[in-house]
């Protein structure tokens, strides 16, 4: 696929700050945001005048207005910098931004994603990813769409669970780095890795988690590892999913510890579960997942406890 | 850039009002075959998908990534999603050249998609992006604001309604050379000023149409590049975000609202990467996202085409046309096709196919350096990418 990435620097996260996520932030979102990337930046030691990009993970439907990153520039602290936003989930971003460093574009970079899923519904949304003339109308949900996949699975029909999954209100902020800061590195980017699984993922030779397994080998060959080297695998979102299926999707030992909250925080879930990540020794997996019935999957291997 | 890149094929489809006939994936599919059969290249080759899409809200689908992947070739693949607003395109084909520089793959599908008409009303959607406490009332959109910053450019006596009408005349004689273009039909500068008052000064022929399409163009390392014939190196690359609010850019920092210093200190970040240090001399030609007739007047000066100021001495040489000294939107850019979240790729991709030779009718003869702009928000985001036939200049080797 690529060349070796052992020769390619190693990112450090330099800081890390997350606020929630609770029920309810009373605050507008570029308060929330400014709030979080200054935490950020004070945990790594360093200044806006540091950074050189920064990289947002965000949904303007979930924001509720279109190129919503338009008024939040101070408080993600894009002024004059190169900026990038991923529609997804923030591991994506995360991948990109320690590409960019890799690649020289800045030393320092911001990775930040928020939701306040307080003030959006899930539930009104998401279907809008079905295609409008076949699917929509039908009802295709992500609760639908995992029902489907597991009928295909077992062979059966199976009805759907409608769940609630638990939300709320968050922002999370990463300061990444080329050099390891003075102040003591919080984590360090041992490897990342996405893949995509095919629209709806209902193709009879397409394994429902598949784009796990996927991401979870490419994350790997990137960290030279192999699945033994997972201490703890830290879950954003895969609140429909059981530790078997994830422990096999994943390739893990069954014995791994499995932290996760189970909580669907938008495209900030998974850099939470990361950051809950950072207070673990050993490589931990972080596993985050989008679209209707994980049509695609990301996975960083990150190194914490540095800071415990 | 740690690793060379460049662009090794690139594929559009017609820029149209509306394409009934075809959904999103099959719309994308078009132009991800097209950049094949120019790479002679195929889904195999592909290492990664940067999916460039601005605001949903256009075509109504939530994540229009994931309704393509299979149509991008992308399954069991890496996607990534970028949007930032206009600058869209040029993001993606940015974030495309960073995943190789980096050294993570050898090869990104870079692809951009809008579908402008799915929605009733693109100013409608527009609204919705300025502040919603603040602002909702004074009725802001694209055409207003960029309105009101075209009246100070007069009022400060920055640009005339002659220099105006004349860029839009520039760019519609350019557009009936480019196969793909959605509007191909001359105009005069009689014409732009007497159509329809939009917003006072813009008129109907100042403003960009309302597009659908895709583009898509196909990033190689160093080393997969020298494999192909054509090729157009990524010699430099530079973005930057200004303050959202307009007031905040008036008499701020030595500049004006209507001197876009964001692009400014883009292209700076850019020609330093590619050592360029006289962009007047040493840039062959142009492909610069001004969806608006007096914004490519301004965007001359922040570009380092003209100095501050002297933007409308490029109009009255006429240098920015095809066959001019320097010129701008050779393929009638974003005021004959914009499909907003693709534009800024098509800007690229056509920069692209200028330093590969491939431009067809409206090729500049001898262009071996060429400029890729995108911009997003109202002279928020921009992007900018220089792009050179000859990798020597890159300072790179494969």
């Amino acid at each position: 696929m690529g060349r070796s990435m052992s020769t390619a620097p190693l990112v450090h996260i330099a800081g890390s700050a997350l606020m929630g996520p609770v029920p309810r932030i009373d605050a507008p979102l570029d308060d929330l945001i400014f709030k979080v990337t200054s935490a950020a930046l004070e945990d790594a030691g360093l200044r806006l005048d540091d950074v050189g990009a920064v990289y947002t993970a965000s949904s303007d439907l979930l924001d509720g207005r279109a190129i919503s990153t338009m008024t939040l520039t101070a408080s993600t602290g894009s002024f004059a910098k190169h900026e990038m936003k991923v529609c997804d989930d923030g591991l994506g971003a995360l991948a990109l931004a320690a590409d960019g460093v890799r690649a020289g574009i800045a030393d320092v970079a911001l990775v930040t994603s928020w939701s306040k899923l307080s003030e959006a519904s899930l539930e009104m949304i998401a279907p809008l990813a079905a295609d409008p003339a076949f699917h929509r109308p039908l009802g295709m949900t992500d609760p639908v769409a995992n029902a489907l996949q597991k009928s295909k699975a077992e062979g059966r029909a199976t009805q759907v669970s409608e769940h609630a999954a638990p939300g709320g209100d968050v922002a999370t902020c990463l300061v990444i780095a080329r050099d390891a800061p003075l102040t003591g590195e919080a984590g360090r980017i041992l490897g990342a890795g996405w893949s995509s699984g095919p629209y709806l993922t209902l193709r009879p030779d397409y394994e429902p988690l598949q784009a796990v397994t996927e991401a979870v080998a490419r994350a790997l060959e990137e960290a030279a590892l192999d699945n033994d080297a997972v201490v703890s695998v830290h879950c954003g979102g895969f609140f429909d999913v059981t530790d078997e299926a994830l422990t096999h999707a994943a390739r893990v030992g069954a014995s791994v510890a499995r932290i996760s909250d189970r909580l669907e925080l938008g495209y900030a879930t998974g850099l939470v579960a990361l950051d809950n990540a950072l207070a673990q020794r050993g490589p931990a997996l972080v596993l985050g997942r989008a679209g209707l019935g994980t049509t695609r999957a990301y996975a960083v291997l990150v190194e914490g406890g540095f800071r415990a | 850039m740690r690793n060379p890149v460049a662009a090794v094929g690139v594929g559009q489809t017609r820029y149209q009002t509306r394409r009934p006939e075809v959904n999103a994936p099959e719309l994308v599919h078009e132009a991800v075959s097209a950049a094949f059969s120019h790479a002679n290249a195929g889904p195999d080759d592909v290492d990664a998908i940067v999916f460039a899409s601005a605001p949903e809200v256009f075509e109504g689908v939530n994540e229009p990534d994931r309704w393509c992947t299979e149509a991008v070739g992308g399954v069991s693949k890496p996607i990534l999603r970028i949007h930032t607003g206009g600058a869209t395109g040029g993001s993606g084909a940015l974030a495309g050249a960073e995943l190789i520089a980096s050294g993570r793959f050898r090869s990104v599908l870079v692809v951009g998609l809008q579908r402008v008409t799915e929605s009733r009303s693109a100013q409608e959607i527009f609204r919705t992006i300025f502040d919603p406490i603040y602002e909702s009332e004074v009725q802001l959109n694209v055409i207003t604001a960029v309105a009101l910053l075209a009246s100070r450019q007069l009022a400060h006596g920055r640009i005339t309604l002659d220099d105006m009408a004349w860029v839009s005349k520039k760019n519609f004689a350019a557009g009936t050379l480019n196969p793909y273009s959605h509007l191909q039909r001359e105009v005069t500068e009689d014409e732009v000023k007497a159509s329809k008052m939009l917003a006072n000064p813009l008129r109907l022929l100042h403003c960009c149409p309302r597009s659908d399409g895709a583009c898509a163009v196909l990033l190689t390392d160093g080393e997969r590049a020298t494999q192909h014939g054509r090729r157009a190196w990524v010699r430099g690359t530079g973005t930057a975000a200004d303050v959202y609010r307009l007031g905040d850019r008036i008499d701020d920092l030595g500049r004006q609202l209507y001197e876009p210093r964001a692009l400014h200190w883009a292209a700076q970040k850019a020609y330093a990467m590619a050592r360029v240090q006289d962009p007047q001399r040493e840039i062959d030609v142009a492909e610069i996202y001004a969806p608006f007739s007096s914004l490519e007047v301004a965007f001359y000066e922040a570009l380092g085409l003209a100095k501050w100021g002297e933007g409308p001495r490029l109009v009255a040489e006429e240098a920015t046309a095809l066959g001019g000294r320097i010129p701008v939107c050779p393929s009638g850019g974003p005021m004959t096709s914009n499909p907003i979240g693709a534009t800024g790729l098509v800007r690229f991709a056509e920069a692209a196919l200028q330093v590969m030779g491939d431009a067809g009718e409206h090729q500049v003869e001898g262009a071996k350096t060429a400029l890729a702009t995108a911009s997003g928000g109202i002279d928020q985001f921009f992007t900018v990418a220089v792009l050179d036939s000859d990798l020597e200049r890159t300072g790179g080797s494969s």
